[in-house]
């Protein structure tokens, strides 16, 4: 089939996807034990009597399947609900700290790819050597090192002892006024828990490269590269990492759509005013639409990162395409 | 001829005594009305956001804060933030206690001897030198030392005898038949069932405090083991289905007449309600009435003293030990940091003091929370946090001084008449030069609306302060008379110091207070709102017209007139931060406006004070960091597009 009609035919799948999610989600979160109004009342915030009424206010004394339409169609026309806590429409609250979440993770994730795939070149190229070695140890550990230790350290030795950087926030207190050293003010702020989150995914994408690019390495047509008399960068680079480097993609393309969940420890420790955060705190006060609100857009976010990333590689494997025309 | 003499010395000696006793009086009083009392002394207070201890204790260290926010030092890191030069810690006698609370709907724990007996299985000195490392002291009473005056020192206290114990266990007929260790219950004759302490499982404190109560209890034969347990899960058990033997909340709140009627009184033990070991007691019921009725403080404080003897008796709860506050606080930049009992050196007076060090004014000062507040509007307020905020923006008739002493401050002067048909009338005289933050005087009318709008729109945090109020009257300008239906001591505190007086000129237009959200709260307290970031921090600065600003601090002449000439500061649409939605929210509603979009520009004005720029939203627009996000993407493909092989 043609390529439009397998897009097309994937964005249907993406829409049916979608709204399994949204349904999933509606039913984890009304099966979860606790009514989330009881909640409120025994934190001592709303009094006994209020609790019928805000019941009714949000729509929890109707019977389910009613509560599950307006659900979708509130989603439809994109409104993700109230908030128990802050008393405030869910995407507001999610909309105030999403640029900062996307600049801290789409910088980092960008920064951790590159790396990662320069140390898997570096690492599969040079194999059994000192320097593989090095690398693949480095990335085990900083990878399974615990986020909020690391994030801790470098508070420690680049904010306190040797004070290079602020403890936290995304400004400081109060913020310069002209728009570039607000920026600069910002960037300096986003250094240390960008780092830390450059530190955790880096290894994950370097041992993947490497290890993709050791498979490809051993592939016919390098050999028959080899033969030829290419010089061993060529063959590294024009043959090898184009094949080896879709795995990177699909990897990559997933990273993206986990940008907007935010890293929730990471953003906790630095006092980063973001959506994982926002997690962390609606969390701890049981405020359930916040949570479904954020676990939607998280969702909606991977699978249309995942559909991008389908595309792309349609795009870049030519024998994707081909393969289709069979079916 | 002697005894003349004696008698001449004798007197000379009273005299000399009573004479210095009022000398030395004179200066307490000098200072107190002096220095303190004015303010605010510095320019600018920050409170920042910093959701993390460890955060903090690092910022710190550093300088970025001047002390550390609720709820302060934990008692491990205190050997090292003493060794800190520029750092002073100070330890207060906390308002708040950690109580074994029994479930008294359930055998054994109905039985009073019973929880006797458990209470004298408990050592809680060595509770305080292993979970504290001694800051703090064992609890003697439901009402802890932070209240001050209203603390009764004489209760008694149930000392560490786990021989006494187990005489008590067995004059009631807990004896163990079978010789297991385990004692036996009299009314089946097998063995006790296992109990448990539930604990929140945040708190490894409180885990190891149960641990340790629950090896005590084994050795008397009561088997009991500590359960850990979820928060919400935890509240559901206790709060709402009474299902549970032990349990270690922490008590103690502000006024100490509101744990007493909420927590024992036997109308609040319903699935929900407050009382949660679920006693019952028509006598306790009785003196609570009297407690919430009594018409004077001395009376009062009687009472509240009687309850605590009582309460001792009966240990519905069995209040183990008072943890302190331990503040930490910088020394470097700023001076005037005051202790306030029961609270700490973060307290109101502090911040009206504090000023850079060496002079006698100026300086900026940085408070962290742990938590943002939700609110700057008083009717919403639903925690300390934003009451914390709220409280220097807005102002109150009356304030507790350093002491929890009740102190005229809004009001100069105020005179209570119980009548003689069971009512109550307190008037209260302003002080004639408060203005609000734009300008406009504070009269008798704003203080009559604030506490008759908050008692009509039923102010989830004010109402239960009201409930004794019929109606308050604007009399004259600056004099209010407020009518109660009791004749109740209580009845002064609730009105005057709890309830933050709002302007009638802006709150007169509001219908529904629950979905306002001031964009710039309008108070009249010592403290002026400039700017709120949302996740980072709320900026204020001194109101310079504040009724106790310092005399010789004040540089430019303030209009006592209105200006002529009013600035235009009508927010344009696109400013609107939120739109909340009407009371179903489960209709949809138009997607409220985000603040991402660019601030309009400031209108120009020709009033001394300067119009504040609306708050820019945090960090970097939306659409920018989307369209680079999107630009990089576009390159790496657009890059391995064009280096594709074509097969």
């Amino acid at each position: 089939m043609s390529f439009t009609r397998w897009l097309v035919r994937r964005t249907v799948y993406l829409m049916i996807t979608i709204f399994i999610i949204a349904s999933i989600n509606f039913v984890i979160f009304r099966l979860m034990p606790g009514d989330p109004v009881s909640m409120l009342v025994a934190e001592r915030i709303l009094k006994p009597e209020m609790i019928d009424e805000v019941r009714r206010m949000f729509g929890l004394d109707k019977p389910l399947w009613e509560q599950y339409i307006l659900y979708i169609k509130n989603l439809l026309t994109g409104y993700l609900g109230y908030s128990f806590y802050w008393r405030r429409p869910v995407l507001t609250i999610v909309l105030e700290r999403l640029p900062n979440t996307i600049m801290l993770l789409g910088v980092s994730t960008i920064i951790a790819i590159i790396i990662g795939i320069v140390l898997g070149i570096i690492a599969a190229s040079r194999r059994g050597s000192k320097v593989d070695v090095t690398v693949v140890t480095t990335s085990l550990l900083f990878y399974a090192v615990p986020v909020f230790w690391i994030g801790m350290i470098l508070l420690l030795t680049l904010a306190v002892y040797i004070p290079l950087f602020p403890i936290g926030g995304t400004m400081s207190r109060p913020p310069p006024e002209e728009p570039l050293a607000s920026l600069l003010d910002f960037l300096w702020h986003m250094t240390l828990p960008a780092l830390c989150l450059v530190l955790i995914q880096f290894g994950s994408f370097a041992l993947l490269m490497r290890n993709s690019l050791l498979e490809a390495l051993t592939e016919d047509y390098v050999v028959a590269a080899r033969a030829k008399g290419l010089p061993e960068k060529k063959v590294l680079y024009a043959h090898a990492f184009r094949n080896a480097v879709l795995p990177i993609v699909s990897a990559a393309a997933i990273s993206f759509g986990f940008i907007v969940g935010g890293a929730t420890l990471t953003e906790t420790v630095f006092s980063w005013f973001g959506v994982g955060r926002l997690i962390y705190e609606a969390v701890l006060q049981r405020d359930y639409p916040v949570l479904q609100g954020v676990f939607f857009i998280i969702t909606l976010s991977v699978v249309l990162a995942n559909f991008a990333a389908d595309i792309l590689y349609a795009v870049l494997d030519p024998r994707i395409k081909y393969e289709r025309r069979m079916v | 001829m002697g005894r003349q003499n004696a008698k001449l010395t004798l007197g000379i000696l009273f005299t000399l005594i009573i004479a210095l006793s009022t000398l030395t009086a004179l200066p307490m009083r000098l200072i107190a009305e002096e220095n303190y009392f004015l303010g605010p002394k510095a320019d600018k207070l920050y409170i920042v956001v910093l959701t993390t201890q460890e955060a903090q204790m690092l910022a710190l260290k550093k300088g970025e804060i001047d002390a550390l926010g609720w709820p302060g030092v934990p008692p491990t890191q205190v050997a090292e933030i003493m060794r800190d030069p520029n750092i002073k810690t100070l330890t207060t006698d906390p308002a708040e206690y950690f109580p074994l609370v029994f479930n008294c709907r359930e055998y054994p724990f109905n039985i009073t001897e019973f929880r006797k007996a458990l209470a004298h299985a408990i050592d809680k000195k060595k509770l305080v030198e292993v979970l504290l490392l001694g800051y703090g002291r064992p609890a003697t009473s439901c009402i802890p030392t932070g209240h001050g005056e209203w603390h009764n020192p004489k209760v008694k206290d149930y000392p560490f005898n786990l021989t006494k114990a187990k005489e008590i266990l067995e004059k009631l007929g807990f004896k163990d038949t079978d010789g297991d260790g385990i004692l036996n219950d009299p009314r089946t004759g097998k063995n006790l069932k296992e109990f448990t302490i539930m604990i929140p499982s945040y708190d490894p404190m409180r885990i190891r405090m149960a641990q340790m109560i629950s090896g005590w209890f084994k050795e008397i034969g009561i088997p009991c083991k500590a359960a850990p347990t979820e928060h919400g899960t935890m509240i559901d058990l206790v709060v709402y289905q009474h299902k549970f033997d032990m349990v270690c909340w922490t008590y103690g709140w502000w006024p100490p007449w509101d744990p007493i009627s909420l927590l024992y009184h036997s109308s609040q033990d319903y699935p929900g309600g407050w009382n949660d070991p679920g006693y019952k007691n028509k006598t306790w019921d009785k003196l609570i009435d009297e407690i919430l009725t009594a018409p004077t403080m001395e009376k009062l404080k009687e009472l509240i003293w009687k309850f605590q003897e009582w309460h001792m008796q009966e240990i519905p709860d069995y209040p183990l030990f008072e943890r302190y506050i331990i503040d930490a606080y910088r020394v470097v930049k700023l001076e005037g940091w005051l202790p306030m009992k029961g609270t700490g050196v973060i307290n109101f007076w502090t911040l009206l003091n504090l000023h850079e060090k060496g002079k006698k004014f100026g300086g900026e000062i940085r408070i962290p929370v742990l938590k943002e507040p939700k609110t700057l509007n008083p009717y919403k307020i639903t925690s300390g946090w934003d009451s914390f905020v709220i409280g220097l923006i807005y102002d109150t008739l009356l304030k507790e001084d350093l002491n929890r002493n009740l102190i005229p401050w809004m009001a100069k002067e105020y005179k209570v008449e119980n009548l003689p048909n069971g009512t109550q009338i307190i008037t209260f005289y302003l002080h004639e030069n408060i203005t609000w933050h734009d300008g406009k005087p504070v009269t008798a009318e704003d203080v009559a609306f604030t506490l008759n709008y908050f008692k009509e729109k039923k102010a989830p945090m004010f109402e239960p302060y009201l409930k004794n109020m019929i109606r308050a009257v604007a009399v004259d300008k600056y004099t209010v008379k407020v009518y109660f239906n009791i004749t109740a001591a209580i009845n002064l505190y609730n009105v005057g110091v709890l309830i933050y007086i709002i302007p009638k000129h802006i709150w007169e237009k509001i219908e529904k207070p629950e979905e306002y959200e001031p964009e710039k709260p309008i108070g009249s307290g010592p403290w002026k709102f400039v700017r709120w970031v949302h996740g980072e921090f709320i900026e204020l600065e001194a109101n310079e017209n504040y009724f106790k600003f310092p005399p010789e601090r004040k540089v430019t002449p303030i209009p006592t007139t209105m200006p002529t000439t009013t600035p235009t500061t009508t927010p344009s649409p696109s400013t609107t931060p939120v739109v909340t939605p009407t009371t179903t929210p489960t209709t949809p509603s138009p997607t409220p406006t985000t603040p991402t979009t660019t601030p309009t520009t400031t209108p120009t004005t020709t009033t001394p004070t300067p119009t504040p720029t609306p708050t820019p939203a945090p960090g970097m627009p939306l659409s920018l960091v989307i369209g680079v996000i999107v630009l990089i993407i576009i390159i790496i493909i657009a890059a391995i597009a064009l280096f594709r092989r074509r097969v």
